[in-house]
């Protein structure tokens, strides 16, 4: 009895593990869950007493559609364990899930999403994401409605945004459709252009989706698979990752687009009659000691931190591909050179380095790019010319050697895409290592000045009300490590999936 | 069907969302224009001490608005600031004075005479000196209205500088202290425990923001918290009562008259304090040498003289002073008239001595014999406010023969801190291996010892022996917290008992706290906004940009973010003098500078 009561429960796990709707479904409602359950949190004001309206609505929503996740979870699960499918009533709870995205619950509505489609394929899930991060920005950017005033190119942002979110909309249907294993409808091309020219926007799904349909429209052989679409198709599967990749993406695009919905005035000007003001739906992150909309200095700080994580981290690599590989390659005299001057770099402690660059130099975004690329240029060198030693002794780097091809022939078109898997993986927790460098600058007022939004700066001017008015030291220091645990989560998944023991 | 239910419910949306945005203004509906109606541009340098990083902001944000582009530059310490500032690598800076002394003439001297000690601003304008000295010979009555020309003529008609406001001092501390005891002006001698049994057992903790001290010598300090250990650590001919008025109470002397044409300011010493010094333990002893007319007679003649030390810093307080000598002659009392139709002597015996001889040296003095000796200090124009100068750091009774002998072998002309000493360089009063503790004091305390981040005073008991009450706490430590939030949070935890600088921003977390104590006083220090004068910058040249720099300025605003901590003022007379003045731009001045700096610009190319 108890023999079999066992079998059956793995032959039922087995039966859910090969629907995706559970995990994601249960991944909705724990996740919209804990959101729900984290705003609660705020609804009381114990210096005043009063309950806010505001949050204490969108926390409710949360819970309820968390249940409603939690609903069709359980009637999935059920039916998935019966009859091995889905029926299409369950299904339809989809589009209920899916239009959660209006009160900003990604989680369910990319559950509903995902539930609502019987027929998966790797672009559907792309095109939702792809969707939501859209349709995200645009409900951001609908917050400045309740501003005084919006910015001159906020009503042009809104128009393309919207448009853009409607190619999107339209896109989803098209590609689960007319995208069959590893062939595409050759029709998808066109579509594929107008993607990727959508991801001007900062959406860099609907970049990788143009540059999929293309791809797989092109292909001519659709029984060989093509190894990097392997690779995003695993990635996919891991829900983490991909979250993580969702949060960059949305961060990259919403810097992008507040350029044109969101007013840079209110976040550096102040407005001496607006002083420390707590969270409402006109501040939404309240307001700082010089009365400045810190949602605001939020969205435009994100700018400084992604481009200062991702183009040092870009410097470090460049630099520390070239030196790892000359070292590795050449090894000897070269090798211990190269080296031996790395390792000086790497005896100095982390931050100091940066310190002492920009005490030279003055402070500005380039220099700090540049001083903490500089500092990071040992760790990838060492990475890279490990994986080079490695791979120099490997059957297809001697007959490369054999056929007479030339050390930089060798090098960049053998080894190095040989050796890029630690790198990716380095370069995504790098990145996040960056923007908590800047950040940890900024804060010991080394960085930005101190009036231009950065998240280290915002959240410094923050940490001397920790005790008056704490939301001006929470939410940027939120962004900071929902940031930094995106990249991590996304350096997690790129390791999982370019794992070679765990395809 | 399905489709056509979806499209019309985009479509509601969109009419929702249009019909927001119909009542919503862009910015240039709801501001009227972009404000870009400037000819040209201007960026300026406003150099600042880190430490008024939140007014900085407003003054870049008020100029910015106007126009104008602004360059920040922040000094991290005092010491940086001051040196950027003279060496006129700036446009606008903001500068602060503290007026510790209650007299006008301490505003303006230092900061605004042609050759002042702080006139980093390069003020040099011979109407400027002519109205200081004129103010300076005359008495409070009279002053006023000349202090008022002056300040006219300063922020209003030149506009070398603009107010910014007069901050609220609050002095918050713990409750171990009795309240009555703290005064504004930071009188150690008066500190008390509520519970006075504690007096001589608990060391009192203090802390102030400047970490970097270089001199205990009182003539080489001029930043405000070397200033107040310096204050204690020397005695001097009156001092400052917590009123600002000037007295002789734990002073050197017993009393003291002026005479009639005010010029002449004679001084009755005591002979119970001796000067105390450190052994090599750290302990304090009687030096046996007597605090004497020798050592008022070098001291002040060495505070005057710019020549008198390398690095003098404090000698424009005592400009008009012309020379100190000890009366040997009793005649000239009797003949001496003072205002109020008394002789000097008369005057001077009021406390009950009876002078019976006057003697020169410190061997023949014996109060109890009738041997007094008397100090003359004389002016070179009648200046009443020296009074209030002898109170002052830079007026404290070192030991003549034992600094005298420490500074012989220096060259003045070309000294170099890297290999002379000097007596008071503080880094012999470092613990380590280099302590040589070799100051020779005759203040309320007697510092022992310090590191890098306290130092260590005891109270001292050779000085002023007949009294039977001084310095009630017998040993204070005074850490050096250079953040005014950490020292907030050290106050609100106990490990200090009171912080000599607090942020604005949080008296009012200091007084929900049940273990802590505030006072306000209205602050000495006064924040002005100083141009560039010393010719190297477009403002120097144009009276029009600096007008315009100044008409952008709001108090309201530097209020505001100030949590309203602070006082309107007119400029640093404004500390301890009301000359009536009111300083207002019209709505659109700024403009009209602005327009007329560019034109004059355009004029010159």
């Amino acid at each position: 009895m108890k023999k079999e009561s066992f079998f059956v429960k793995k032959a039922n796990q087995r039966k859910l593990k090969r629907h995706q709707e559970p995990s994601v479904l249960a991944f909705g409602a724990g996740a919209s869950g804990i959101v729900g359950a984290a705003l609660a949190l705020m609804i009381y004001d114990s210096k005043t007493g009063t309950i806010s309206t505001v949050p204490l609505l969108i926390s409710l929503l949360f819970l309820v559609e968390a249940a409603i996740a939690l609903l069709a979870l359980l009637l999935a699960n059920g039916q998935i364990i019966k009859h091995n499918e889905i029926s299409r009533p369950v299904r339809l709870i989809g589009v209920l899930l899916a239009v959660t995205i209006a009160n900003g619950n990604i989680f369910c509505s990319l559950a509903g999403l995902i539930l609502l489609i019987k027929k998966k394929n790797l672009e559907y899930q792309v095109g939702c994401y792809m969707l939501l991060v859209e349709v995200l920005i645009l409900l951001v950017s609908c917050l400045n409605f309740f501003k005084p005033w919006v910015c001159d190119t906020f009503f042009l942002g809104m128009g393309l945004l919207g448009a853009v979110a409607a190619i999107h909309l339209i896109s989803l249907p098209l590609v689960a459709a007319y995208v069959k294993g590893n062939r595409a409808d050759k029709k998808m091309i066109p579509l594929g252009i107008v993607l990727i020219l959508t991801a001007l926007t900062g959406n860099l799904f609907s970049l990788l989706l143009g540059v999929l349909l293309i791809r797989k429209a092109l292909t001519k052989d659709d029984h060989v698979s093509i190894s990097w679409v392997d690779v995003i198709k695993r990635l996919f599967r891991s829900q983490m990752a991909v979250l993580g990749a969702f949060i960059i993406v949305f961060l990259l695009a919403l810097s992008i687009c507040a350029n044109l919905t969101f007013d840079y005035g209110i976040a550096v000007d102040n407005d001496y009659s607006m002083i420390l003001q707590n969270p409402s739906l006109v501040y939404p992150f309240g307001t700082d000691d010089y009365g400045r909309c810190v949602f605001t200095r939020v969205v435009f700080g994100a700018r400084i931190s992604l481009t200062v994580g991702i183009f040092s981290t870009a410097i470090s690599i460049v630099v520390g591909i070239l030196l790892g590989a000359i070292a590795g390659f050449y090894s000897g005299a070269t090798d211990n050179v190269i080296m031996r001057i790395l390792d000086v770099f790497m005896a100095i402690p982390g931050l100091l380095l940066p310190i002492a660059i920009i005490a030279a130099f003055g402070t500005s975004t380039a220099n700090i790019t540049f001083a903490l690329g500089v500092g990071a240029i040992p760790s990838y060198a060492r990475t890279i010319r490990a994986s080079v030693l490695q791979l120099q002794d490997s059957e297809f780097v001697e007959a490369a050697r054999a056929c007479g091809a030339k050390d930089n022939i060798i090098i960049f078109k053998h080894i190095l895409p040989n050796s890029m898997a630690p790198l990716i993986i380095r370069a995504t927790l790098g990145i996040g290592a960056g923007v908590t460098a800047v950040s940890s600058l900024s804060y010991l007022g080394l960085g930005i000045a101190p009036h231009i939004p950065e998240w280290g700066n915002i959240l410094k001017a923050g940490s001397s009300y920790l005790e008056s008015n704490p939301y001006m030291a929470i939410f940027p220091g939120f962004a900071i490590v929902i940031l930094v645990l995106a990249f991590n989560f996304l350096g997690d998944g790129f390791r999982d999936a370019l794992d070679p023991k765990l395809k | 069907m399905k489709k056509k239910k979806l499209a019309a419910l985009f479509l509601s949306a969109v009419m929702l969302l249009s019909l927001v945005g119909c009542n919503t203004q862009t910015r240039s509906e709801a501001t009227g224009s972009d404000g870009s109606t400037v000819s040209g541009s201007v960026t300026l340098n406003l150099l600042y001490q880190s430490s008024d990083e939140v007014v900085a902001n407003v003054i870049r944000d008020e100029l910015t608005r106007a126009g104008m582009t602004v360059e920040m530059s922040a000094a991290s310490d005092g010491g940086t600031f001051r040196e950027q500032m003279g060496n006129g690598n700036f446009d606008i800076a903001i500068y602060s004075w503290a007026n510790v002394m209650g007299n006008p003439d301490y505003s303006v001297r230092g900061t605004w005479y042609s050759t002042g000690a702080s006139n980093y601003a390069g003020i040099n304008d011979t109407t400027v000196d002519s109205l200081i000295e004129e103010a300076a010979a005359q008495t409070a009555e009279e002053y006023v209205e000349t202090y008022g020309e002056l300040e006219r003529y300063v922020v209003e008609e030149q506009t070398y500088m603009t107010p910014l406001y007069q901050k609220i001092t609050g002095r918050g501390f713990s409750n171990v202290l009795d309240a009555n005891t703290i005064t504004n002006n930071q009188r150690w001698e008066d500190f008390s425990y509520a519970d006075s049994s504690q007096n001589s057992t608990r060391p009192l903790i203090l802390s102030q923001t400047a970490g970097s001290v270089s001199t205990w010598d009182p003539i080489r300090a001029n930043d405000q918290t070397t200033g107040y250990a310096l204050d204690h650590m020397y005695i001097h001919l009156l001092t400052l009562q917590p009123d600002w008025s000037v007295s002789t109470d734990e002073s050197l002397s017993y009393s003291y008259a002026v005479s009639e044409d005010n010029t002449q300011y004679y001084f009755l010493l005591r002979d119970d304090c001796n000067f105390a010094r450190v052994d090599e333990n750290g302990e304090v002893y009687d030096s046996g040498v007597m605090v004497s007319g020798e050592d008022v007679v070098y001291s002040l003649e060495r505070a005057r003289d710019p020549n008198s030390t390398p690095l003098h810093q404090t000698y424009s307080v005592y400009e008009n002073l012309a020379s100190t000598e000890i009366v040997t002659d009793i005649s000239v009392l009797d003949s001496t008239m003072t205002a109020d139709g008394r002789s000097v002597r008369e005057v001077l015996e009021a406390e009950g001595q009876t002078i019976g001889s006057l003697v020169a040296t410190r061997d023949e003095v014996d109060n109890a014999a009738g041997n007094y000796q008397v100090v003359c200090c004389t002016t070179s124009i009648p200046y009443p406010q020296i009074l209030n100068g002898l109170t002052f750091h830079g007026a404290g009774i070192v030991d003549s023969e034992w600094v005298e002998a420490m500074n012989a072998d220096v060259d003045v002309a070309n000294y170099d801190a890297t290999t002379d000493s000097l007596y008071g360089d503080a880094v012999t009063t470092m613990e380590g291996d280099g302590y040589a503790n070799h100051l020779s004091l005759s203040g309320n305390y007697v510092l022992t010892s310090m590191n890098d981040y306290q130092m260590n005073f005891v109270a001292n008991p050779y000085i002023r022996t007949n009294d039977t009450e001084k310095n009630p706490i017998t040993t204070i430590t005074d850490r050096f917290m250079s953040d005014t939030e950490a020292a907030l949070s050290a106050l609100r935890s106990g490990e200090v008992d009171f912080p000599y600088n607090l942020p604005e921003t949080k008296y009012d977390t200091i007084e929900q706290d049940e273990n802590l104590d505030m006072t306000y006083f209205d602050g000495t220090r006064v924040y002005m906004l100083a141009f560039n004068m010393h010719g190297n910058s477009a403002v120097s040249e144009s009276l029009d940009l600096r007008k315009a720099v100044a008409s952008c300025i709001k108090y309201e605003d530097i209020s505001a973010v100030l949590a309203g901590n602070t006082v309107e003022c007119d400029s640093f007379l404004s500390a301890c003098l009301d000359c009536g003045n009111t300083f207002s731009y019209e709505d659109g001045a700024t403009q009209q500078y602005l327009e007329a700096y560019f034109a004059s610009q355009e004029a010159a190319a």
